[in-house]
């Protein structure tokens, strides 16, 4: 096994002058103008990064639940997780339109119709849920699935990543409402050439419930 | 009464000095402006940093462990710095020392030992440092791991590498490490006491640069950062002497088969397995002042600085990245209280302008991924998941901050 690790390592700097010849045919192109997507690895790594923040999204709404957290860290939490959001979670322009805020979608099992909530809204909600205590978990970064980068403008694109959100509500220490729901975020990748170069701001959008269990 | 207030004294002072944090140092030397090899030195520190040294210090930060980053390149790099630089470093008994060389070397026949004499950017001869003396000099520190690493030919003869060519990272991915990651570089770094000294050539030998996964760079830097990935993905404890071995074999083997020429480098331990520390308490630290900032000039970019080889510039700018780092290390630590946490963070912004912004740079160093206005990113920065962040460079207006590089080295839970 040891061997065989060793070997990897060597053939992977061997082969290394071979990998080169390929990335710079794809980085020439977008240099010249021949095609108008970014190079692959810029691609990898806004993706990745979009699902950090969709983790870190979920890190903040896994502790503003949790009823052992103290009230008043529990709604600085809510204060910072905005900013992870398109317009801090406050009011902003969509394709020329006026929008209040990013929006959450909510479901229930006992409920048929989804519910929309600004994001701000939806976080006092969750810091107040009638619970006596709250567990949620969610995906981890690594296993979401985050789709292909969408050009939307020329300096935007947009990409989705989607996960499962796992909510139980505790009274008295006993479980008394469980689901498992399907999430899709959206995230907003702004592009600006500066001075050191191609530089991005990768934000937070609306929240889509697809499916519950 | 006088000896119950002596003892009250003395407690005082040994649990202030037990609440000390550790702190492991960087000293890294690495000639990035030599005509033939400068090039592939600057890839080679880019390389060494991003995969190497930032990893183990988000590891050792879980641990309580400060890092502080001595990085002399370029014009800072010289015999006077390096000479300044080992003799006036202060160690804790359990703190670590990383020396590393990237550059020319080369012998004296009448040298009574296997290591080479490393030039610093240099061609005068009686400037030229063994790497020997620093070892010495380090272990005479009482470091708990004192580790000396020399890059170099072991040859008096020029240097022989490839020349410059294309580059492509094979990293894709932002800095996240699993919990064996972390364990298996606190292993490393903490598991055994003692010294170790490393020279990436045999006598007679050059140090070859070639193709890497990570770009065009020294062949011995490549394998010991591609290794340590790859090594501490596995269960079983890592040492030293394990590590080095592979290194040494894999160097050995590319060298002989894909360069035609021989290099082997090769190591002398003094290591004993020893107990983990328990995590360190962090004390409190303590923002960099507005004229420390001033006082790095008008740019962190030190191959930009009026030089004088002194490394002062290297010192100034390095006291306000590490002061940063051992505050963002405060206010990422869960251990800490959350307003403690809160309290440094609100001093923290007032380092930076109101329009200041955060430039989160990807691993290998060459890509912006994303932006954030300082105050917002300050201020969650103890409601992430983050386990280190590192400042990379800053510029600023005389007074405060207005821009921040950093690179973020995130838990990967699973």
């Amino acid at each position: 096994m040891k061997t065989i690790r060793i070997i990897l390592c060597i053939a992977a700097i061997v082969a290394a002058g071979v990998a080169h010849a390929q990335g710079l045919v794809e980085i020439d192109q977008m240099l010249m103008g021949e095609g108008s997507s970014l190079p692959e690895q810029m691609i990898e790594q806004l993706r990745l990064r979009a699902a950090e923040k969709v983790g870190v999204m979920n890190q903040n709404i896994t502790f503003m639940g949790d009823k052992n957290n103290p009230i008043d860290t529990r709604r600085y939490y809510r204060k910072q997780a905005l900013n992870l959001f398109v317009g801090f979670g406050y009011e902003y322009t969509k394709d020329g339109q006026y929008c209040d805020g990013v929006t959450m979608e909510t479901t229930s099992k006992y409920r048929r119709n989804k519910t929309r909530k600004l994001i701000r809204d939806y976080f006092e909600a969750l810091i107040g849920l009638r619970y006596s205590q709250v567990k949620i978990e969610s995906t981890d970064v690594a296993a979401m699935k985050v789709s292909n980068l969408k050009k939307v403008a020329d300096d935007e694109y947009v990409c989705t990543c989607t996960f499962d959100q796992a909510f139980c509500g505790y009274r008295d220490g006993r479980p008394v409402y469980k689901d498992i729901t399907t999430k899709r975020v959206i995230c907003h990748i702004k592009l600006e050439q500066t001075i050191d170069g191609l530089e991005a701001v990768v934000m937070l959008g609306d929240v889509e419930a697809l499916e519950t269990k | 009464m006088t000896t119950k207030r002596f003892l009250i004294i003395l407690t005082w002072i040994t649990l202030s000095f037990t609440a000390m944090g550790s702190t492991i140092h960087w000293l890294t030397f690495i000639d990035t402006t030599d005509p033939n090899v400068g090039e592939l030195d600057v890839r080679g520190r880019d390389v060494l940093y991003n995969h190497f040294i930032h990893t183990v210090n988000a590891a050792l930060a879980v641990k309580g462990y400060q890092s502080k980053i001595h990085d002399y390149y370029g014009k800072e790099m010289s015999p006077y710095s390096c000479k300044k630089a080992v003799e006036s470093l202060n160690c804790g008994s359990d703190d670590i020392v990383v020396f590393y060389y990237i550059g020319h070397g080369t012998r004296s026949r009448d040298d009574n030992n296997p290591y080479p004499q490393m030039l610093l950017g240099t061609l005068q001869e009686d400037l030229f440092i063994p790497l020997k003396w620093v070892h010495e000099q380090l272990k005479g520190k009482q470091a708990r791991l004192a580790v000396t690493i020399g890059m170099c030919c072991n040859v008096a003869q020029p240097v022989v590498r490839a020349k410059n060519g294309p580059t492509f990272a094979i990293n894709y991915g932002n800095v996240q490490l699993t919990d064996t990651e972390i364990q298996s570089i606190q292993q490393l770094f903490l598991g055994q006491r003692g010294d170790l000294i490393v020279s990436s050539a045999s006598v007679g030998e050059t140090s070859k640069g070639c193709h890497t996964p990570f770009g065009d760079m020294d062949l011995f830097t490549a394998m010991l950062c591609n290794m340590f990935e790859d090594k501490i993905l596995e269960q079983s404890p890592l040492s030293w002497e394990a590590l080095m071995d592979d290194v040494a074999y894999g160097v050995k083997l590319v060298a002989q088969e894909n360069l035609n020429s021989p290099q082997t480098p090769f190591y002398h331990s003094n290591l004993t397995k020893s107990n983990m520390p328990t995590k360190q308490e962090q004390p409190k630290p303590a923002p960099p002042t507005n004229a420390e900032v001033n006082k790095t000039g008008r740019s962190s970019d030190v191959n930009n600085s009026q030089s004088s080889g002194s490394g002062q510039a290297v010192i100034d700018v390095d006291n306000v990245k590490n002061k940063l780092s051992a505050c963002f290390d405060f206010v990422v630590d869960t251990s800490n209280s959350q307003s403690e946490r809160n309290e440094l963070a609100e001093r923290l912004k007032g380092l930076f302008t109101p329009d200041a912004m955060v430039k989160f740079v990807n691993q290998d160093g060459n890509m912006v991924i994303d932006r954030e206005l300082a105050h917002n990113f300050i201020g969650r920065l103890s409601t992430v998941g983050t386990i280190k962040v590192i400042p990379l460079s800053f510029k600023h207006d005389g007074q405060r901050i207005t821009e921040l590089k950093v690179t973020e080295i995130i838990r990967k839970s699973r």
